[in-house]
């Protein structure tokens, strides 16, 4: 019982850590969409010239992503849902990087738009490091559920589904004639 | 199927329920992003009729007016002998992009009080450890602030703009140049070759 709440307890944590920092990160890049897309030009990956459409749907789609899986996260609603988006993305941003290192780019990760957490300064291993953590976290969450205080309780999700499954079933069906 | 079925059967199938929720994360993600989009504008690449300057019809310090057919950025002619190879290395580079010389040929003028201003697109570590006398330390992400809108103050948006970074493969001049077409700046030239190489060839610098 004291190991089950332990456990609640620190997914509660991560959860709500997880989450935070992810909604941060993009409402961050959100301010700026302009200096991200040119981020995302700088990593290579598309050519803008004939891609452009692309990095620019990138620029303002991610971002998105990032802020409302990290806000589900954050509040324990749809959490496996949106520890499965975190995790793809973070897994997408960490073989950016990784391929970034490799081609021996000096970059900013601009990650968190101008703002530094954990690791600063051009990409390096820092950041590889700190977003295979935050993986582990969300595959964590993925595992084990919400924890504590989330608004995915399981009995009560359940039993709001039933409803709505009897609810349908006691609708009256209409007369084909 | 009926839906009661289908409804009890997806409670039942957390696969199911749980892919649903993912592909829903990301619909209402990308129609955010899209619609955001259309109220935010960005460019990846500068604008086509901004990348070569116009011609300026200035006089040379020789007191000959330049040729309007010829590249708007020719240096003006000296009585030293003149090397063949700035004309034809402008030749090989794109639009909207000068070489070393004819930079440097833009920094004398500059110097005798021509409307012609030098951009230093780098980090600013790099900038304080060297840069272009009178450039200003302006990377894209700057131009949008207080301070480097303070600088542009000081610049005219109809004179001559040119920007420079490391050089090679560098962007950085590419997007501060997107940036102030933004803004309404239209004559911008890139210089090609980085602060390393114009520090190389002995020209001026200043700590």
């Amino acid at each position: 019982m004291f190991l089950r709440l332990l456990e609640s307890s620190a997914l509660l944590i991560l959860r709500v850590a997880l989450g935070g920092l992810m909604a941060y990160a993009g409402f961050m890049k959100l301010l700026e969409p302009q200096q991200f897309a040119f981020a995302l030009k700088g990593y290579d990956v598309f050519d803008p010239q004939t891609h452009g459409y692309l990095l620019v749907l990138a620029a303002f789609v991610v971002p998105w992503l990032e802020l409302i899986s990290g806000l589900l996260l954050a509040v324990g609603l749809w959490t496996r849902a949106s520890a499965t988006t975190i995790f793809a993305l973070l897994l997408t941003f960490t073989l950016v990087l990784v391929s970034v290192l490799m081609r021996d780019m000096d970059l900013e990760c601009t990650c968190f738009g101008k703002a530094d957490v954990i690791c600063s300064g051009a990409i390096g291993g820092c950041h590889i490091w700190r977003n295979s953590v935050l993986m582990l976290v969300s595959l964590l969450i993925l595992w084990r559920g919400a924890g504590l205080l989330s608004l995915d309780h399981p009995l009560l999700s359940r039993r709001l589904k039933l409803a709505k499954c009897d609810l349908l079933e006691s609708e009256p069906k209409s007369d084909p004639e | 199927m009926s839906p009661p079925v289908v409804c009890r059967a997806a409670v039942s199938c957390p696969v199911a329920l749980w892919f649903t929720r993912v592909l829903a994360i990301i619909g209402i993600a990308g129609i955010a992003g899209v619609a955001h989009s259309y109220f935010v504008p960005v460019s990846l690449t500068r604008k086509a009729e901004a990348r070569t300057p116009a011609p300026q019809n200035t006089s040379s310090p020789t007191g000959q007016p330049s040729d309007p057919t010829t590249s708007p950025v020719t240096p003006p002619p000296t009585d030293q002998q003149t090397d063949p190879a700035p004309n034809q290395a402008q030749d090989q580079l794109p639009d909207g992009y000068i070489g070393l010389d004819e930079a440097h040929a833009l920094f004398e003028r500059s110097q005798t009080g021509e409307p012609i201003w030098f951009l230093d697109a780098r980090h600013d570590h790099e900038f304080e450890a060297g840069h272009i006398p009178g450039a200003f330390l302006m990377p894209a992400s700057r131009v949008q602030t207080s301070e480097g809108l303070e600088d542009l103050g000081f610049i005219d948006p109809t004179g001559t703009v040119v920007i420079y970074c490391v050089g090679g493969d560098c962007d950085a001049s590419e997007n501060t140049a997107i940036m102030l077409e933004n803004l309404g700046y239209t004559d911008i030239v890139i210089m090609k070759a980085g602060f390393d190489d114009w520090a190389a060839s002995g020209f001026p610098v200043e700590p």
